[in-house]
């Protein structure tokens, strides 16, 4: 399918979705349903909880259509629902986390030997995404991961794009600290 | 401009998100500074590290699947309404279910529903000025109580506080009632224990096993038509095994299902549930002993055959076996056919895994995965008839197992890697033992439970279970694992699995390991006390039997106030694990049996404050008295019907590969003896049940009336046994 069919496609199906018709819906949720996942992931960084608040993001962006103006793309409305739904979640799970820190396990500091595994690196970046503080991620991922450019992840996170800007840098100065041992070297700002 | 100030437009420089003249402001900078080009380059790698190894989820057709369902459900049509929709979207068979997955396909999507994350915090009692452990009974009110023990048994008492009689009773609720009442940690395991078992028969008469019986009526209907159109003598002999282990499963599950003799045999062995002989359909020899009605589900008798059978019907994922490769994708492709069906046995397999624990092999959705990995989007049942077929099913399939499931147990039973639709599924605690075995356990003849509590014991193992039901549970888990894989080889995939159930489990006895802090009373520090608790552990580890539903939980106001054994954090993990299966289980089943697991969870919250009340010798509240004079009434309404219970834990003993099982066994109760200050510092003897647990290594698994006849050996460790 070229780029125009793909358009006229997502055109049609929106215009079915609209008018009730459910398969046509499921179809863009088909198309879809990784974009939104990934980005509820990078709000929530676990993946039980990406997938619930992206069905629900599903859910809600079936009950309103109607307020879909086109304007901007389907997947990029629909993202920002995902964000939406995933921020609620995460609000949610602060409120239920104030409870036990369980005790944490490993050392982290231990130096790695010269050749690092794939598997442990994979391992190592992955803690450290998960360990940045869910804004950070959130901007990180969507950056570095979907490619969005500033102004998408403003739109999808509901922030200004000078907001994204620092906590894609911020997020950064925290990777640098976790994967310092990855990136060879580490330099203090002056 | 300083170098601090710079670095956030270094980063968004990395993003081409600078204007031209900001762009070239920063070049210049970055040109004539070390230190910023070296940031330049760890922000490059960084970004680069995240953009390779950051997870990148797929909305699988499972998530579509569950999406429809969802989306269905919430527009309140009928049933006929959404096939019509789904049907929309079906191009052609074999097709329909499976969606194209665009990028690359790093992490698949979860398909395993979870229990929900709730708040927990261990109750940190005050340290109160708790009487220090009296020697002799003198100044302990109702010191007759002791009147029915032997010397021997009252000088334990009297010298540590406590002692541990053997006893004959199979009521708990005998215990209850009197003066001198206590309630121990073993009650409220076999409470907690009790309410659970019944949720879970509950879920399975009520979703699962209807559930399975849709499921195996239509795979047998879409099994017929594959049969009957093979186009190769392959792909007839492949679907004719698939077909026939479905329609054992069926009939079992009392669906008539047509004439098949190989059918009929393997089904009237099942009902027989006597001794080892072949099976006509698997064409290898099955012990058909497993048949034999026992656990949570011996009172759904057809449902526990079929899932028995499907458990035992495995087939191999390997090009040496052909047949059962092609039968096990057949099985596959025909569940997907429809994403309706696709999403009822997604929910199935969630119900079944949240409550039994992951199988220990690849199930229709990994295989599911290994096809769309091997063939993309479009399959028909032709392909998998077709001889180059084999390669690539059978090596996704082992790339599956490898990074996903416990590919080393299934090295220790059989080797290779298997499929089943359901069943088969162990808990944590019996997959650890059975890894453990010869070389991985120098000293020891065979493993015990002893090795999973001593597992435990370590602080990875108990941050694991410490942390379940929080965030920093994944984590905890991968300190574990690494642990438990360097000391038992246990391959990290054990450790992983386990179902709600087990896990919450877990999570209560989790917080009997650690010492007592120094406000407990003093015979909480000894050895005996250490003991006692790690075998009421052990035998609470026990699986019981539901005794009928029926009765509601009252408060007696007037009777006596039992005194309590005072562990405030056992009792609250218990409580929350009870909360947590309830709201797990409501996507799954619902009714009577989860709010029957609330009540329980307040129940136990009651009992968490009753013993922060004895250990800091305050007055106890409202809800804790509630709890206390409620206590004898759950034993009888909750408990399970009798604390005899056996689990079997296969063991292979690496000596001489022979097969062994463990069997754990519990029941009658004892007496447990106890000298604890009330609330106006009074000292008082309490006494009641205790668990004790019982190992035997038997040649075949024991049914509960064996293993009630089995000779009572007590572990020589458990030094608070007083005979």
């Amino acid at each position: 399918m070229s780029v125009e069919d793909e358009a006229a496609e997502e055109e049609r199906l929106l215009g079915l979705a609209r008018e009730g018709d459910r398969a046509a819906f499921s179809r863009l949720a088909a198309r879809h349903g990784d974009a939104l996942l990934r980005a509820a992931f990078a709000v929530l960084g676990n993946r039980d909880d990406a997938l619930d608040a992206t069905q629900e993001a599903l859910l809600r962006a079936y009950r309103h259509l109607a307020t879909f103006d086109g304007r901007s793309s389907f997947v990029g409305w629909a993202r920002r629902i995902a964000t939406n739904c995933a921020l609620n979640r995460l609000e949610q799970r602060k409120r239920d986390a104030a409870g036990v820190l369980p005790e944490v396990v490993g050392d982290p500091g231990e130096p790695l030997t010269e050749g690092v595994a794939r598997e442990e690196e994979r391992a190592i970046v992955r803690r450290a995404i998960d360990e940045l503080p869910p804004a950070q991620r959130a901007a990180v991922l969507l950056r570095d991961v979907e490619g969005l450019s500033y102004d998408e992840i403003a739109r999808a996170l509901s922030v200004p794009k000078g907001t994204v800007m620092s906590r894609i840098y911020y997020g950064r100065e925290n990777l640098k600290e976790k994967l310092g041992r990855l990136l060879g070297r580490s330099h203090d700002v002056r | 401009m300083t170098c601090a100030e710079l670095r956030p437009l270094i980063s968004a420089l990395h993003d081409g998100e600078l204007s031209p003249e900001e762009a070239a402001l920063v070049r210049a900078h970055v040109e004539g500074c070390d230190a910023c080009r070296a940031f330049q380059d760890e922000v490059a790698g960084a970004s680069e590290l995240v953009a390779r190894h950051a997870p990148r989820l797929v909305f699988d057709e499972v998530s579509l699947a569950r999406f429809e369902r969802s989306l269905a459900r919430e527009q309140r049509r009928d049933w006929r309404g959404f096939l019509a929709a789904a049907s929309f979207v079906a191009i052609a068979w074999g097709l329909s279910a499976l969606v194209v997955v665009s990028g690359p396909m790093v992490v698949s999507a979860f398909t395993r529903r979870v229990l929900p994350v709730l708040p927990y915090a261990d109750p940190r009692p005050i340290a109160g000025n708790l009487p220090p452990c009296p020697h002799g009974l003198e100044g302990v009110a109702n010191a007759s109580a002791a009147s029915a023990l032997t010397a021997k048994q009252r000088e334990a008492l009297e010298s540590s506080g406590l002692v541990q009689v053997p006893g004959n009773a199979t009521d708990l609720a005998t215990f209850f009632g009197g003066d001198s009442a206590l309630v121990t940690a073993d009650a409220a395991l076999l409470v907690y224990q009790g309410a659970v078992a019944r949720a879970v028969r509950e879920a399975e008469r009520e979703r699962i096993a209807p559930a399975l019986r849709e499921t195996l009526d239509h795979l047998l209907r879409a099994l017929r038509a594959v049969e009957r159109e093979a186009s190769n003598a392959e792909l007839e002999r492949a679907s004719r095994l698939a077909r026939r282990i479905v329609q054992v499963a069926a009939e079992l599950d009392g669906v008539p299902a047509g004439e098949d003799e190989a059918v009929a045999q393997d089904v009237a062995a099942a009902r027989r549930a006597e001794g080892r002989g072949e099976s006509a359909v698997l064409g290898r020899e099955l012990s058909w002993t497993r048949f034999e009605l026992r656990g949570t589900l011996a009172s759904m008798p057809e449902h526990f055959r079929a899932v028995v059978w499907l458990g035992e019907a495995a087939l191999r994922l390997d090009r040496e076996h052909p047949d059962e490769l092609r039968a096990a994708a057949l099985i596959t492709l025909c569940l997907a056919r429809e994403r309706t069906d696709l999403a009822r046995f997604a929910d199935l397999d969630d119900a079944v895994t949240l409550i039994h624990g992951p199988q220990d092999d690849l199930g229709a959705l990994d295989v599911l995965s290994a096809l769309r990995s091997s063939f993309g989007s479009a399959i028909r049942p032709e392909v998998v008839g077709r001889a180059e077929a084999l390669e690539p099913i059978a090596r996704h399939a082992a790339a599956i197992a490898a990074s996903s499931r416990t590919g080393a147990i299934a090295t220790l039973d059989e080797p290779g890697v298997r499929f089943r639709l359901v069943g088969n599924t162990r808990s944590l605690e019996s997959l650890v033992v059975s890894s453990l075995s010869g070389d991985a356990l120098p000293r020891r003849v065979r493993p015990t439970s002893l090795d999973l509590l001593a597992a435990m014991g370590s602080s990875a193992a108990r941050a694991v279970a410490s942390s379940d039901g929080t965030e920093g549970y994944s984590r905890a888990l991968d300190g574990l694992s690494s642990i438990l894989g360097e000391v038992t080889q246990v391959p990290r995939a054990v450790a992983r699995s386990g179902s709600g159930i087990e896990r919450s489990r877990l999570f209560a006895l989790a917080s009997l390991l650690p010492r007592p802090d120094a406000a407990a009373p003093s015979f909480m520090a000894t050895q005996a006390y250490s003991d006692r608790l790690l075998l009421a552990a052990l035998a609470g580890l026990n699986a019981t039997e539901p005794g009928p539903d029926e009765g509601e939980l009252t408060t007696d106001p007037r009777g006596p106030l039992p005194a309590i054994e005072p562990l405030p954090a056992f009792y609250a993990r218990l409580a929350h694990g009870a909360r947590r299966l309830a709201l797990g289980l409501e996507s799954v089943s619902g009714g009577r049996a989860t709010a029957r697991l609330r009540r329980t969870s307040e129940l136990l919250s009651g009992l968490s404050l009753a013993a922060q009340e004895t250990l800091t010798r305050r007055e106890l509240s409202e809800e804790s008295r509630w709890a206390l004079r409620s206590f004898g009434s759950a034993t009888r309404v909750l408990a399970p019907a009798s604390p005899w219970s056996v689990e079997t834990v296969h063991v292979q003993l690496r000596r001489d590969g022979a097969r062994e099982w463990l069997d754990r066994s519990s029941g009658p109760l004892d007496r447990l003896y106890v000298v604890l200050p009330d609330a106006q510092g009074e000292l008082r003897l309490a006494c009641g049940p205790a668990l004790a647990a019982r190992e035997t290594v038997a040649t075949h698994p024991l049914t509960p009336a064996e293993a009630a006849r089995a000779p009572r050996v007590d572990p020589e460790w458990a030094s608070h046994i007083v005979r």
